[in-house]
């Protein structure tokens, strides 16, 4: 057999061959070798052109989580003693070693509340982590959160508590059986939706941004209660405690957990606009640029702006100059 | 060796042979548990510090481990998923083919250049072609979101991605034969 077909080598590219094709694809490569370079060679061209994990960022990234493994300095552990304060016990490596070292294996760290016993409890340090309960639900915590979730599910208790940022998919249950998140300001109820929170107990505000469904909004201290729609957001003060609600684009309040920035039908205006929030920079689109032409799909946040800039000017036609105090946006000869 | 010089040997390993260590270990299991089995290998690494000498052969050893974790990982995957006889076959012969000792494939995995070649190929591919055909590849969209996206049709998509197939096909043959002649040839 000396030929394959292109349709059968694309699919195996995609992780959608059939039964037959695998059959097509061992007779194939065991053919001869040059068939079984030419495969392996086409695979390895495939994945080489969206390999990422040759920039700088991933690769930092990877060994922050690697020396989290091996060197696990300082960690903030829940205390074992009586005192009332929960946290904020710093302890040493040393003696906390080898425990920390098996969880962080795990995945991630839980330790057992102290107030209620049967809540685990998650805290997410200095890497995004993402956790998924019991139920199905998938959520996203971002650095420096804690998470509290109940060891067991009943049918109608759903109760998690948030001190920071989390990002929520919640998967829905027959028979309408609510999800409760509890935060110092704000606690939200939902069925099945997704929506980015964000209430750390040290903060004078918090906030919860949905993005699909439909999630119930309260505010602890006062009786202030809002259905939010996709596209919302519910902002809560602690000096009056009034909830806000305001339009917003709230995709963008979640891109901390995968830090893919979605755009669609956005003018070179609208894409600068979102960079001027991403990095906290005046970005100055020059008059001449074409406006009319609008774009759609992904831009991944980089550590520097500038390698964003890069990879735009890629795929829309602009140049870019870094200047003292700003950026500038201008269109490509 | 002092501590701090260890760290500084061990963090410059890791720097300089992460990218090709995941891109091997991706090829043998896939991109969802290559990154975990490239760190377990640092992992080891660190906790054998005394026994491993840090030597020429340090960067055999990685790749050693890589493989062997490899095996052992598609050996339990294969029960686990209920592998078909055909995918086992399929498996065993590809992880033959990858061997750590097979030096003239693993010397290719190393040479990460050609990246820029595909890119520069894509980039060139015709407009709305181009922006199609990056959405599904480089952001593994799928057709019918990128049609959403772009408000044209799932035929259109389809269209699109057929012709940026084809146009690649032919400028990246030459790389191809590159790489599968890239010993034999010269």
């Amino acid at each position: 057999m000396n030929k394959i077909s292109d349709d059968i080598i694309w699919r195996y590219l995609q992780g959608t061959a059939t039964a037959e094709d695998m059959k097509a694809l061992n007779e194939y490569i065991s053919a001869s070798p040059e068939n079984k370079k030419y495969l392996f060679s086409i695979e390895e061209l495939y994945h080489l052109g969206k390999w990422k994990y040759d920039e700088e960022d991933k690769i930092n990234a990877a060994m922050q989580r690697l020396k989290s493994v091996v060197q696990p300095v300082e960690m903030f552990v829940v205390s074992e003693k009586k005192e009332k304060k929960p946290m904020k016990h710093l302890f040493l490596w040393t003696r906390y070693a080898a425990a920390v070292l098996v969880l962080v294996l795990i995945g991630w760290l839980s330790f057992k509340g102290l107030t209620s016993e049967d809540m685990i409890r998650v805290y997410a340090d200095n890497k995004i982590r993402k956790i998924e309960l019991a139920d199905g639900t998938k959520v996203w915590l971002n650095k420096g959160s804690v998470f509290e979730y109940p060891k067991t599910f009943t049918k109608d208790n759903r109760k998690v508590r948030l001190d920071g940022e989390a990002y929520f998919q919640v998967a829905r249950q027959a028979g309408k059986h609510k999800f409760t998140v509890e935060s110092k300001l704000m606690t939200v109820v939902v069925h099945g939706t997704i929506f980015n929170m964000k209430s750390y107990d040290k903060d004078t505000v918090a906030e919860t941004s949905l993005i699909e469904g439909e999630v119930f909004v309260e505010s602890v201290n006062d009786d202030s209660k809002i259905v939010l729609l996709p596209g919302q957001k519910a902002i809560v003060e602690k000096n009056n405690h009034k909830m806000v609600v305001k339009e917003t684009n709230s995709l963008m309040d979640g891109i901390w957990r995968n830090n893919m920035v979605p755009f669609q039908n956005a003018t070179i205006q609208d894409i600068a606009k979102v960079l001027e929030d991403l990095y906290h920079v005046e970005i100055e689109v020059r008059k001449d640029i074409d406006l009319t032409h609008t774009y759609s799909g992904m831009i991944e946040k980089k550590e520097k702006l500038e390698d964003v800039m890069k990879t735009l000017q890629n795929s829309i036609p602009i140049r870019y100059k870094i200047e003292s105090d700003k950026v500038l946006i201008e269109p490509m000869e | 060796m002092s501590v701090n010089n260890f760290e500084t040997i061990y963090y410059g390993l890791f720097k300089q042979h992460y990218s090709a260590l995941l891109f091997y270990a991706t090829r043998l299991v896939g991109e969802d548990d290559a990154e975990d089995i490239v760190q377990d290998v640092f992992v080891e690494l660190w906790n054998n510090k005394s026994k491993i000498d840090f030597d020429n052969h340090i960067k055999s050893f990685l790749y050693k481990s890589v493989y062997t974790r490899s095996i052992n990982f598609l050996k339990h995957k294969s029960v686990v998923d209920n592998y078909t006889s055909e995918e086992k076959e399929f498996f065993a012969q590809k992880i033959a083919y990858y061997n750590y000792e097979n030096s003239e494939v693993m010397a290719r995995l190393e040479n990460m250049e050609l990246k820029k070649e595909i890119l520069s190929a894509i980039n060139d591919l015709p407009d709305q072609s181009r922006k199609v055909f990056k959405m599904s590849y480089l952001y593994e969209m799928k057709n019918k979101e990128i049609a959403d996206i772009l408000g044209i049709s799932l035929r259109t998509v389809e269209a699109h991605m057929y012709k940026a197939l084809k146009i690649l096909r032919i400028k990246l043959s030459h790389l191809l034969l590159l790489l599968i002649c890239f010993f034999r040839c010269v």
